[in-house]
């Protein structure tokens, strides 16, 4: 019983050794005193974190990618909640094809999705600025994730608390803003995460559709590692480790990541 | 004659299958009616119908006179207490009970404490105004529901089983409570249940449904001394049936032979329209079957082998095979209990004043 239980133990840390190793070495390196990532590291230094934050490009970079992340998962949560509520609504036939055109942008290949937006940016593409045309590509790359964990929301809500509302007094319009969107805050909420971090960290799409003034941070970490492989490249990992880390931890916290699936 | 609530021709058909079939009912300001029937009868279809969250198929329903068809269930100012109470999972206690005085644009937040306070002394509910729904115990759950539904003084209330998610105790309780408390106010009420007991207690008139139809309406009492078919008196309370065919009639009374060969006198009234070989029923609760009657030779004598002994505290159940197809139940008083167990032959006797004509 002993032996079973130290061998669980022993297992489970292996287990978190090998997801997270890769990521203890991007940490470490980060603080290594040498103009090169080198493993194990030599000396101790934090200049590279100070470099991280002053430097403008990265900066601008990294303002670039989160207003194209917020303004693109505001997209995909309006149109997404309102597809996932047709679709929890709806006995209609065609419901099956909208589902799986909606969920396709997930199993379609993403290179595969660059070309057909490259290609359709083509043909309309005078009407967008290249911002927009990112906001729009991520927002359609992001909807599926909006639409399964809000439609995971809906499987279990009841449909008395639509119909009790209404009973009630309040318009449909009135309903779903106090009724059922609360209900549901906890998948979009949900959506809203997985999205941003699918925009934020995207690097597929925009080595096809980037421009001058669309160099997003993801892009900058790639074309600046290719020129100099520096612990800057490793503090700015580490970074956003921690803001990453800090963000579950608060989702978890206040609505429970679990329970989405 | 107003009414508050008017069904004419009401019917509500899914394809090949009629869940309500010409449904009319009138109901009067102050009144409360339960639908009563098993489930899939159609009661709950018509609550919906009435709620306005279903359309009809046909005919027209009138809330004090107006024509509610196509009329949104907003719009119709009535509210409703759901069987699984339905309260907003999001929303505090206080703010669940306020929400249809909200939606009815009352927002002067001092008003709206004042009656959400008056509404929880009414339902005795005080000092949880600020807890979650989920942190309420299931009685509490359901009196925020009624005060919830109460407050908005709608022109008719309408309940959907509401305490079949409470205990037996608290349900016997609540059901007493929810009649006062609608008597009090004057609320016009509509009432769905499955629970006989619970129309019964609840109701001023109940509406027996059965098959989409309404069998029979009538008053608590009469629907348990007089059945007008065999669903209602199989459906409320025990009864045993005689099938058989006119032998005689003379007045009020007449004597029936049954498929298991008795010979039955029976009090009822309409008696003078049956003719001689007209197929009847009679139908007799089991605490109206008295024992006793070995060796007489009058009609109303039934014998039979008892096949079950079913005690039950203050009566005794007795299962008779007496060859008329279903076994008849006799209840007798524990105190006059016959000395008789299973396989034993026990005589007994119905009182011909007792015996109920049903349809079919």
């Amino acid at each position: 019983m002993k032996l079973t239980s130290l061998a669980g133990k022993l297992a489970r840390f292996l287990v978190y050794l090998f997801l997270l190793s890769p990521l203890l070495v991007v940490v470490i390196t980060a603080f290594s005193d040498t103009n090169r990532v080198v493993f194990p590291p030599r000396g101790f230094t934090l200049r590279w974190f100070e470099r991280a934050v002053h430097s403008a490009e990265f900066n601008s970079s990294l303002l670039l990618s989160v207003r194209i992340a917020v303004v693109s998962v505001v997209i995909a949560c309006v149109l997404g909640t309102m597809v996932s509520l047709w679709f929890w609504k709806s006995n209609s036939r065609a419901k099956g094809i909208f589902e799986s055109v909606f969920l396709s942008p997930i199993i379609i290949p993403t290179i595969i999705s660059a070309v057909a937006f490259l290609q359709y940016f083509v043909l309309f593409g005078g009407l967008f600025t290249n911002y927009w045309k990112l906001c729009l590509t991520y927002a359609v790359i992001q909807m599926p994730y909006v639409i399964r964990t809000v439609t995971a929301n809906l499987v279990g809500l009841d449909t008395s608390f639509e119909e009790a509302s209404l009973v009630l007094g309040a318009s449909p319009v009135r309903t779903l803003f106090h009724v059922t969107l609360p209900c549901i805050r906890q998948g979009i909420v949900g959506g809203a995460v997985f999205s941003f971090v699918v925009a934020f960290d995207e690097c597929v799409i925009i080595l096809f559709m980037k421009s001058a003034k669309t160099v997003t941070f993801p892009l900058r970490l790639y074309s600046y590692i290719t020129e100099s492989f520096t612990p800057l490249i490793s503090a700015y990992s580490t970074l956003f480790i921690i803001v990453a880390a800090a963000v579950i931890y608060l989702v978890e916290k206040k609505i429970g990541l679990s329970k989405l699936y | 004659m107003d009414y508050q609530l008017e069904l004419t021709n009401v019917a509500k058909h899914y394809r090949d299958f009629i869940a309500v079939d010409n449904v009319d009912l009138q109901i009067k300001k102050g009144e409360i009616i339960s639908l009563l029937g098993s489930s899939g009868c159609g009661k709950t279809t018509t609550l919906r119908m009435i709620a306005g969250l279903i359309d009809p198929t046909r005919g027209t329903i009138r809330i004090q006179g107006q024509n509610m068809n196509g009329v949104p269930p907003h719009k119709r100012d009535i509210s409703m207490v759901f069987q699984n109470y339905a309260l907003f999972p999001h929303l505090s206690v206080y703010e669940n009970i306020v929400y249809g005085l909200k939606m009815r644009k009352i927002r002067d937040k001092k008003v709206l404490m004042e009656r959400a306070r008056e509404m929880m002394d009414i339902v005795q509910l005080s000092g949880v105004e600020n807890r979650l729904p989920r942190e309420l115990s299931g009685g509490q759950q359901q009196r925020v529901s009624l005060a919830r539904a109460m407050i908005v003084e709608p022109k008719v209330m309408l309940f959907d089983e509401p305490l079949s998610n409470l205990d037996a105790k608290l349900r016997e309780r609540t059901r007493v409570e929810i009649r006062n408390l609608l008597k009090r106010m004057n609320v016009t009420a509509i009432y769905v249940t499955h629970d006989q007991e619970e129309a019964l207690t609840i109701s001023d008139r109940i509406a027996v449904m059965n098959k989409g139809k309404i069998e029979q309406i009538t008053v608590p009492t009469e629907l348990y001394t007089k059945p007008a078919t065999k669903f209602i008196a199989g459906f409320v309370g025990h009864a045993n049936f005689f099938e058989g065919t006119v032998q005689h009639v003379d007045g009020d009374r007449i004597l029936v032979k049954s498929k298991g060969g008795h010979l039955i006198q029976a009090v009822v009234p309409g008696a003078s329209q049956l003719s001689f070989g007209k197929e009847v029923t009679l139908a007799i609760r089991p605490e109206n079957i008295l024992a006793g009657g070995a060796g007489e030779n009058r009609p109303n004598l039934v014998s039979g082998t008892v096949t079950a002994r079913i005690y039950l505290g203050s009566t005794v159940r007795y299962l008779v095979d007496a060859g008329e197809g279903k076994e008849i139940e006799i209840d007798l008083q524990t105190k006059h209990l016959v000395d008789c167990g299973e396989g034993d032959t026990i005589h007994f006797s119905l009182d011909e004043n007792n015996l109920i004509l049903v349809d079919r």
